[in-house]
């Protein structure tokens, strides 16, 4: 009898238990899937927002929310005070900083809540942007989806071709705290449309370092091996110009980039000694070249150009006291006494480090045509 | 014809239900006279007194021939055979003399003749169907077997139909369920007790097994929990599985109800227990582990690759079943971040249009969509087409237009009927439609959360269940590896040597190894 008093007990305390406290359904939510942050002329920090407008009969499909604001909960405060809904921020795809606060020592700061509510999902990707925020979010293009949706598919087609990088909150948390590595979020610019620029690299305290284009982003990717495919186009030296058509232009695809790095710790430096061997296979040649009778030299020229484009990207990374490459990580690997030392500042001593690149290309294709 | 018999069965219902009520009025009275008398008008008053009000008990006298002796016959009209009265039993014994000199044999052409000399014997064979010889002069009545009482054809399984399988299915009589079962395992080692349950109608139970194979202990267990019944009568085989059940209170059966003869001799040779309850077309199988509701004989008749993909089919179906509604619910309600952000923007479209809270939506629609069923399985053949198209065109277009219910929740109520029909056992789907439900109410209250610990609940439970003393669970809670070549997946059959483990089997060798592989190998 008692259980059976025990168990009606439970079924009316589960029937009329107040557990959805934190239920708020769909429609009632108002969700923001672009966030952005900049700074206006004051230095004043401006929170935007996109979010989707559901309704058959709106023409517009979404709404964008400026707010100043000292933070984003702050913020959030303000946009629920424009909106129908409570704003969730939990369906956010991108947020795009602008240049002027990547500038800004601790704008990473300002991201603590995605970190410590815990509602708060880890995945929307972090964009840098060359220029001001505004321009993205007021740009409707007619013949594009809403700009959530224009920059997700964006980063995510071109970050498998290795053009960009997609790091998401998550990510660029790591990087950040990882003393051995310093972070790398796409870049995006505006001309005249939404244009991939390529990717911004930050250095230890997440201030902006430099920026890189898309064929030095996929050099960067092949040095942290996290290139899987890329297509590259080089200027083949030596080509007869008999028509302004004809350029020495040869496109071609790494598949599978094969990185090895050694690290030593001699003279009071870090020496790395990469090695990169590169199969390729040609997608485009526009002049007339007999690749067959001359392809080791064509894999020469290749590899020396690779060599030094890589060269050159390193030694704009060393120039800028950073480290996106993560050579940080295999020094503390292999000699972490000598990197403790320098751990603190970890950018400055790989400025005087030896860094030396030998490329090897291979040739596995050259398309079913001579 | 079939309404004919209808009507016959329905009759002999109501006088038997009317007999039941008198018979126990004058049950103290008859106590003390319990033995039959040997004078004949005696006996035949008696039998006036016992079945008052039942016309159709037929009383004929004659003199039997040979002997010259005064003789009684009575048998129920419908319950007995007319022609073998009339040409086995009243023609010899009126015109016949006879070869032998023996007193006490007749020359009757019927099979087994048994004497009787208690009133309660006599009623008891009599309502099965046999006609009763009382002589006079005689202290004892003869039960003449004359059983014929109506019947149906053997026709095709109607709830479990199979594509290779045999296309017999039970009947209501025990007894040709029986040989159903004999023709596919003609061994004298397969032993039957006979039981009886009820006091009103007493029901003849048959416990088929194995006699080398069968665990004794699952048996006696089983043997116990039936004849400690006390009930009036049992009318079906789910009223015995309800009764006998380890856990009645589980939304899972915890025996297999089957109506074909060719999937209870296969169980039977995996060393389990067949329960026939005469006057009911479906046998229970006992034990039954959770993975056998989702086994089919068809199964073990298609090429084993196909099967196994068919029952794995049949668990995603289950797991679809189950969740689909409440992670809908739980999606739209709590964990958004979940949705893909192309399909978050389509059911945002569509949600924005209806008034409901996405718990009404579902609970609407999946109560029709339980309503529809229920109505498509008691809707006579021709007019069950109807629901269909009710259901297709009324429920599925003009409540999306109407902006009651969103398309979304349309598609999830569709797959899920879809995923439930798939499952080849009547009982799991009918459990399934109920944790639905529960599954529902823990999402909408608490999300993904909800559904978690719903389902921790559900494998809990599952995993605690028995039937009859052994683990429900089997083979994946009792974890037996070897079972698996017939749980998720079916392994081609020369890799079935041993009886399953989760059935008990006390000899388990069931096949060789060998395979003829051609080439003279």
């Amino acid at each position: 009898m008692s259980r059976r008093l025990l168990v009606a007990f439970i079924v009316l305390a589960v029937a009329f238990m107040t557990g959805c406290y934190d239920r708020v359904d769909m429609e009632n939510v108002a969700f923001p899937l672009t966030l952005g942050l900049d700074l206006d002329e004051k230095e004043d920090l401006i929170v935007y927002v996109i979010e989707p407008v559901f309704g058959e009969k709106i023409k517009k499909k979404s709404n964008e929310i400026a707010v100043k604001a000292q933070s984003l909960r702050q913020a959030r405060g303000e946009f629920d005070r424009y909106s129908m809904g409570v704003f969730i921020g939990r369906q956010i795809q991108q947020i795009l900083v602008g240049r002027r606060v990547l500038q800004h020592d601790g704008w990473f700061q300002l991201l603590d809540v995605f970190y410590r509510d815990a509602k708060n999902s880890l995945t929307p990707t972090v964009i840098a942007v060359d220029g001001p925020v505004s321009e993205f979010i007021s740009l409707h293009s007619e013949d594009k989806p809403i700009l959530p949706l224009f920059l997700n598919g964006m980063i995510e087609s071109k970050s498998s071709y290795s053009e960009t990088v997609k790091a998401d909150l998550q990510d660029l948390h790591h990087q950040m705290f990882e003393k051995g590595i310093t972070p790398v979020v796409s870049e995006i610019k505006y001309k005249k449309d939404v244009y991939l620029e390529g990717t911004t690299l930050l250095d230890h305290k997440g201030v902006y370092a430099a920026s890189l284009n898309k064929d030095e982003t996929i050099f960067l990717n092949i040095l942290k091996k996290k290139s899987d495919i890329a297509h590259l186009s080089f200027n083949i030296p030596g080509v007869s110009a008999e028509s302004p058509l004809v350029t020495g232009l040869l496109s071609f695809t790494v598949s599978e980039a094969d990185t090895k790095i050694k690290t030593s710790f001699r003279d009071d430096r870090f020496r790395f000694e990469i090695k990169v061997d590169m199969p390729i296979t040609l997608t485009e040649r526009v002049f007339s070249y007999h690749v067959e009778k001359n392809k080791k030299d064509l894999e020469e020229i290749i590899a020396k150009q690779a060599e030094q484009k890589m060269i050159k990207l390193i030694k704009k990374i060393q120039k800028a006291k950073i480290d996106p490459i993560g050579l940080g990580l295999y020094a503390r690997a292999y000699e972490y006494k000598s990197y403790k030392r320098v751990e603190e500042h970890w950018g400055e001593a790989l400025s005087g480090a030896e860094i030396d690149v030998t490329v090897d290309v291979t040739i596995t294709g050259s398309g079913p045509v001579r | 014809m079939v309404n004919l018999c209808k009507g016959d069965v329905m009759r002999f219902l109501d006088k038997f239900s009317r007999r039941k009520y008198s018979s126990a009025r004058e049950e103290g009275r008859q106590a003390d006279q319990d033995s039959i008398s040997t004078r004949l008008p005696q006996n035949i008053e008696q039998l006036h007194n016992l079945f008052p009000e039942a016309p159709d008990l037929i009383i004929r006298e004659f003199t039997i021939k040979k002997t010259g002796e005064l003789a009684a016959l009575a048998y129920f009209k419908g319950l007995s055979d007319k022609n073998a009265i009339n040409t086995s039993v009243l023609r010899p014994l009126q015109f016949e003399i006879g070869h032998d000199n023996q007193d006490e044999g007749f020359a009757l052409s019927v099979g087994p003749i048994q004497s009787l000399n208690t009133w309660s014997d006599i009623e008891a064979s009599i309502f099965s169907g046999e006609s009763i010889l009382f002589v006079d002069g005689r202290l004892e009545a003869y039960a003449l077997d004359t059983r014929g009482w109506p019947q149906r054809a053997i026709g095709e399984p109607q709830t479990e139909s199979s594509l290779r399988g045999a296309h017999q299915g039970f009947v209501e009589t025990g007894a040709q369920n029986i040989a159903m079962i004999r023709r596919y395992i003609s061994n004298r080692e397969l032993k039957i007790k006979e039981l009886k349950a009820g006091r009103r109608g007493a029901t003849k139970i048959s416990l088929l097994y194995p006699g080398d194979v069968a665990h004794p202990e699952v048996l006696k267990e089983l043997e116990d929990r039936i004849s400690q019944l006390d009930v009036d009568v049992i009318i079906n085989t789910g009223e015995l599985a309800e009764l006998i059940e380890d856990n009645p209170y589980s939304p899972f059966p915890q025996f297999i109800l089957t109506e074909r003869p060719d999937a209870a001799a296969s169980q039977l040779l995996q060393g389990r227990i067949v329960v026939i309850v005469d006057r009911s077309p479906s046998v229970l199988v006992a034990p039954a582990g959770f993975t056998a509701f989702f086994q089919s004989i068809d199964d073990y008749s298609t090429r084993w690759l196909i099967s196994s993909f068919i029952r794995l089919l049949r668990f995603l179906a289950f797991f679809i079943a189950i969740l689909l509604p409440g992670l809908y619910i739980a999606l739209i309600s709590f964990n958004y971040e979940l949705i893909p952000i192309k399909l978050f923007l389509t059911i945002g479209d569509f949600r924005g249009r209806v008034p409901f809270p996405p718990f009404v939506e579902a609970i609407i629609m999946e109560i029709t969509l339980e309503m529809m069923r229920e109505a498509g399985v008691r809707l006579p053949a021709p007019i069950g087409q109807t629901i269909g198209i009710v259901g297709g065109i009324v429920v599925g277009e003009a409540i999306v237009q109407a902006g009651v219910i969103n398309n979304i929740m349309v598609i999830v109520v569709a797959f899920t009927a879809i995923a439930s029909f798939i499952l080849p056992n009547y009982d799991m789907v009918a459990s399934v439609r109920i944790i639905r439900f529960l599954m529902m109410i823990a999402a909408s209250m608490f999300g993904i959360v909800g559904i978690v610990v719903g389902m921790m609940i559900l494998i809990g439970h599952i995993i605690s269940l028995e039937s009859l003393g052994t683990p429900y669970g089997s083979p994946i809670a009792p974890f037996r590896l070897s079972d698996w070549k017939d749980a998720f997946v079916r392994l081609p059959l020369w890799n079935m040597k041993t009886r399953p483990i989760s059935a008990r089997a006390i000899q388990s060798k069931r096949q060789g190894s060998s395979r003829p592989k051609g080439d003279g190998k």
